[in-house]
């Protein structure tokens, strides 16, 4: 079966598109310390011989304002933005999936406990949120995980509960509970692969909105700290320069939107394929 | 015979925004061991609850009193764990709904034999074919390799039905089995249980609304109205001595192509559950119904060796 919805994808051009940049993408954060040009310099070391050079054979995005090539240095940033998109994906999903199935499985008492410590934390802002915990916990790429994991979970936590809920009231879940199979796996064998296209599709999505608030939150100084090489710092160190030198912080911009561009339009393929409503238009 | 289960004055009632739904109203039956008790009445009298109330299938809002005994012990929220899928088995009425469309059968078959008998995989993969062959399905791995959608009506019955079986059980719960099948399949699933409970000896709860299947394969029959017992007979003595006007009523409703009668359908329809009244649940629609049915509710009485009746009809002629 999945591998008739990967041949179905594979028709689309927009599917093909979008799968390949993102491969390649993990590609380069895969291989990034053997192939740049000048990994020294991706690492943080200044260079200032050669400061603000414009896109050149040599330096194909150009260097920045310590002379370090910018090349070298978005392709080394792709490390920690997609480490960083899957890791808060990954975690926020991991705690937020065990508890929208409880919730929907036991439901009552249970639910309404579970649902409101979720909507404790959907009330705050996640920008605010983020910076609280940088505040206290100190500056770095961990505490923007964190940070971002807090604000991020209940989604799949209200996700997973109201496709479990569906799910939860068909027939082979009663006849299961009447064979005697344990709560347990009723939830996680039964329910649980129903709720995995829709899961999976908010993944995706979110894959993309992850590199962009890890971004942001560099930007703001909350994330990544300098000397290392990282999108949203980059914008940030290259804003000063943008007037008169413009390929700064242009590259990385480029790349944080080529990345999520891509990610949102796999997700987009990925509902399209699941929902057979909207199938037959991918086909055209 | 032993007697296996027992319902004690079992009442089940629903906590809805609309009041109290009074489901079941002081049940008591019991089935024997290896017998076939037919549970019969029309839609929304209480069969299916009666049925899922003995493995504790209720749900949240469900509230109830007097009691279920299986074996002798009463079922709670912790022994019934110890029967689920042990001592009792079910099989539901749509077959197309009940297997998980996401596995195999092959998969979902492995299930019930590891976790029922702690088997192994491969001591698990041994036992199947047989299993598949008691409910005659022949072609073994070609159901094995199916995933549910793959297969017919009646070899999804019969493959819940080697479900059920796999677990050994002592009493089989058949909630309109062949209700989503069309008559040909049906009338061969019922010749599979009949044959199968000769060979085995456990019981069958059998819920059905079909009088004819009822004819064919019940030991005894308990009528259901309204959330009550109105009758409980022997086969051969309900069709022939019917005491409850509702019980004649639906013997009437059966289209028999000797009589050159249609079927009478009985005029009205069910009361509100919701309503609590001490009158006789049938009063509305019965044709013989005088002062003292609007009075109070009649208890269940043995008329004859071992013929139950509820009615005040039935004491009356007797008193």
């Amino acid at each position: 079966m999945s591998l008739k919805l990967l041949k179905l994808a594979f028709k689309n051009a927009f599917a093909r598109f979008s799968l390949l940049i993102v491969l390649i993408f993990v590609a380069m954060a895969l291989t990034a310390p053997w192939i740049v040009p000048y990994k020294e310099q991706a690492l943080g070391e200044p260079n200032m011989a050669e400061r603000l050079q414009p896109p050149s054979l040599r330096h194909p995005f150009g260097t920045d304002h310590m002379g370090r090539d910018i090349l070298s240095r978005v392709m080394y940033g792709s490390r920690t933005s997609l480490v960083t998109a899957v890791l808060v994906v990954f975690l926020s999903a991991l705690i937020g999936v065990p508890i929208g199935l409880i919730s929907a499985y036991f439901g009552g008492f249970v639910d309404n406990i579970l649902m409101r410590f979720t909507d404790i934390f959907l009330s705050f802002p996640p920008l605010l949120l983020a910076l609280l915990i940088a505040s206290t916990l100190g500056k770095g790429l961990f505490n923007a995980i964190l940070a971002l994991v807090v604000t991020w979970w209940p989604w799949y936590a209200r996700l997973v509960r109201s496709q479990a809920l569906s799910i939860k009231t068909f027939a082979y879940v009663e006849a299961a509970k009447a064979a005697g199979v344990s709560s347990a796996k009723i939830m996680f064998r039964h329910i649980l692969p129903g709720c995995i296209a829709p899961l999976a599709v908010q993944c995706t999505m979110d894959m993309g909105s992850a590199i962009l608030e890890a971004a942001a939150l560099s930007f703001l100084g909350l994330g990544v700290q300098p000397p290392k090489a990282d999108w949203g710092l980059m914008i940030s160190e290259g804003k000063a320069y943008f007037l008169n030198y413009w390929w700064v912080p242009t590259f990385p911009g480029l790349f944080v939107l080529l990345l999520v561009v891509s990610f949102n339009l796999l997700g987009d393929v990925l509902r399209e394929m699941i929902d057979p409503r909207l199938r037959r238009r991918m086909l055209v | 015979m032993k007697e296996l289960v027992r319902f004690e004055n079992y009442s089940l009632s629903f906590k809805t925004l609309h009041g109290k739904v009074r489901a079941l109203r002081n049940v008591s039956l019991t089935i024997q061991d290896g017998e076939i008790v037919a549970l019969v009445g029309e839609t929304g009298c209480g069969k299916t609850v009666t049925g899922l109330s003995i493995i504790g299938l209720l749900p949240e809002n469900a509230v109830y009193s007097g009691g279920i005994f299986f074996k002798g012990m009463k079922i709670d929220r912790e022994t019934v764990r110890r029967i689920r899928g042990k001592e009792v088995a079910v099989v539901f009425q749509d077959p197309s709904s009940s297997l998980n469309p996401l596995y195999t059968v092959e998969q979902q078959l492995l299930d019930v034999l590891m976790s029922r008998w702690n088997m192994t995989r491969s001591e698990a993969k041994e036992r199947i074919p047989e299993l598949l062959k008691q409910v005659q399905l022949f072609d073994v791995d070609r159901v094995l390799r199916a995933y549910p959608h793959e297969l017919s009506g009646g070899m999804r019955q019969r493959i819940m039905i080697a479900m059920a079986l796999a677990c050994e059980p002592s009493l089989l719960i058949a909630d309109e089995p062949t209700t989503a099948l069309d008559v040909t399949v049906q009338r061969q699933i019922l010749y599979l249980l009949w044959e199968l409970q000769r060979a085995k000896k456990f019981s069958v709860l059998f819920i059905t609304h079909d009088l004819g299947i009822v004819a064919q394969l019940a030991d005894r029959i308990v009528v259901m109205y309204a959330g009550s017992v109105v009758e409980i007979a022997p086969k051969r003595l309900l069709f022939t001595n019917p005491l409850h006007p509702y019980t004649v009523g639906l013997l009437n409703c059966v289209l028999d192509p000797r009589r050159k009668k249609l079927p009478e359908p009985i005029p009205g329809s069910l009361p509100s559950l919701t309503e609590i009244s001490s009158e006789c649940a049938f009063r509305e629609r019965c044709g013989h119904a005088f002062d003292e049915c609007s009075i109070s509710t009649p208890n269940l009485v043995e008329a004859e060796p071992n013929h139950f009746v509820s009615c005040h009809l039935w004491r009356g002629q007797r008193g």
